[in-house]
């Protein structure tokens, strides 16, 4: 259950990021997930709740963006977005490659606060 | 209410990843290479480990950190290659993360090591995002594993740097298929290096020392 792991550091970056935001409330966390992050983005999706209870987090969504699987083909001299995890090579000529352009993200894009309502409106 | 974005664009492990860069530029000072281990479970990790420590220990000062939830049992065998091994017991943790790694080398007054073993807890999943300061991963799958499983868990075996099939004396008994299980680590890590190897016949073992010596080395001259 590396997910929660992950989700507790997620929770930990945008609630440091609402302080320094001066927010006090977190409506949603935007992330971007790549397939060889290591990352089962459902798992994610269902221990980021757990992770969020009682803190600034706690109502927000959780918004994932899945990055593409994307190689540079030695031999068409182009990158090149693979359809599937495996294999890793161009889908055009065939060619194995080892040089991976996208797909192991595991990054945290943006927060969306909302600015708390002073006390006497 | 307002609401408001704010751009982050951070890396999630961002803390794991600067823990594991501290630790890469400690072992690079001390001329430290590491290697760190990754498997399923059973597929002869701490074996393959124990004949290694026990081989370069002669001529190289080695020493080995070893991840698993509960028990000091890797250790214990670890420890009887003659070199220091030291157990991190993870708790509920299914991976090392660099700062187990740095804490557990904290309390160690080890000397300065040539090379430095990490065994990561053995599971295919979880062990593949953490970044431990490593300078190669090796990710083991022994002829029993099946030749498939590269095609299962491709984070883990795309992480790597090099592959040791392992268990290779049990090949013929098991009927594994070497060619099916090249073709999936090819397929999952394109042009990585692989090692055939069996710990307890020492079939293979040469190629995997020299393998060790000479990225070792080449580590040393680039101080």
């Amino acid at each position: 259950m590396h997910e929660l792991r992950i989700a507790l550091a997620l929770v930990d970056l945008a609630a440091r990021a609402a302080a320094e935001a001066q927010s006090g409330r977190v409506a949603a966390v935007s992330i971007r997930v790549g397939p060889l992050s290591g990352v089962e983005v459902e798992s994610l999706r269902s221990v980021f709740p757990m992770a969020a209870a009682g803190t600034v987090c706690a109502d927000a969504r959780l918004e994932i963006q899945s990055e593409p699987l994307r190689v540079y083909c030695p031999r068409c001299r182009a990158p090149r977005d693979l359809p599937d995890i495996t294999p890793i090579q161009c889908p055009i000529c065939g060619t194995p490659t080892p040089i991976l352009l996208s797909g192991r993200e595991l990054q945290l894009d943006s927060i969306e606060v909302e600015d708390d309502v002073p006390a006497d409106r | 209410m307002s609401p408001r974005i704010v751009e982050l664009r951070t890396r999630i492990l961002k803390k794991n990843d600067e823990v594991a860069r501290t630790l890469r530029a400690r072992f690079a000072d001390q001329g430290t290479f590491v290697v760190s281990l990754v498997s399923g479970p059973g597929a002869g990790k701490t074996e393959l480990l124990q004949r290694t420590l026990e081989a370069l220990r002669g001529t190289l000062r080695v020493a080995a950190l070893v991840g698993d939830l509960a028990t000091e049992n890797d250790a214990r065998r670890l420890s009887a290659s003659g070199a220091p091994a030291r157990q991190i017991v993870t708790g509920s943790v299914c991976h090392l993360e660099a700062q187990m790694v740095a804490d557990a080398l904290a309390e160690w007054q080890a000397d300065r090591l040539d090379l430095l073993f990490i065994e990561n807890v053995g599971n295919l999943v979880c062990p593949a995002s953490f970044d431990l300061g490593e300078d190669l991963r090796v990710a083991l799958l022994s002829v029993t594993d099946g030749e498939d499983k590269p095609l299962k868990y491709p984070p883990l075996f795309n992480s790597a740097d090099l592959f040791v099939i392992s268990k290779v004396d049990l090949s013929h008994a098991v009927g594994f298929d070497r060619s099916a299980a090249l073709r999936a680590l090819e397929s999952v890590r394109p042009g990585a290096t692989v090692l055939e190897v069996s710990a307890r016949t020492g079939a293979g073992m040469d190629e995997w020392l020299s393998e060790l010596r000479r990225r070792q080395a080449d580590k040393r001259t680039e101080r």
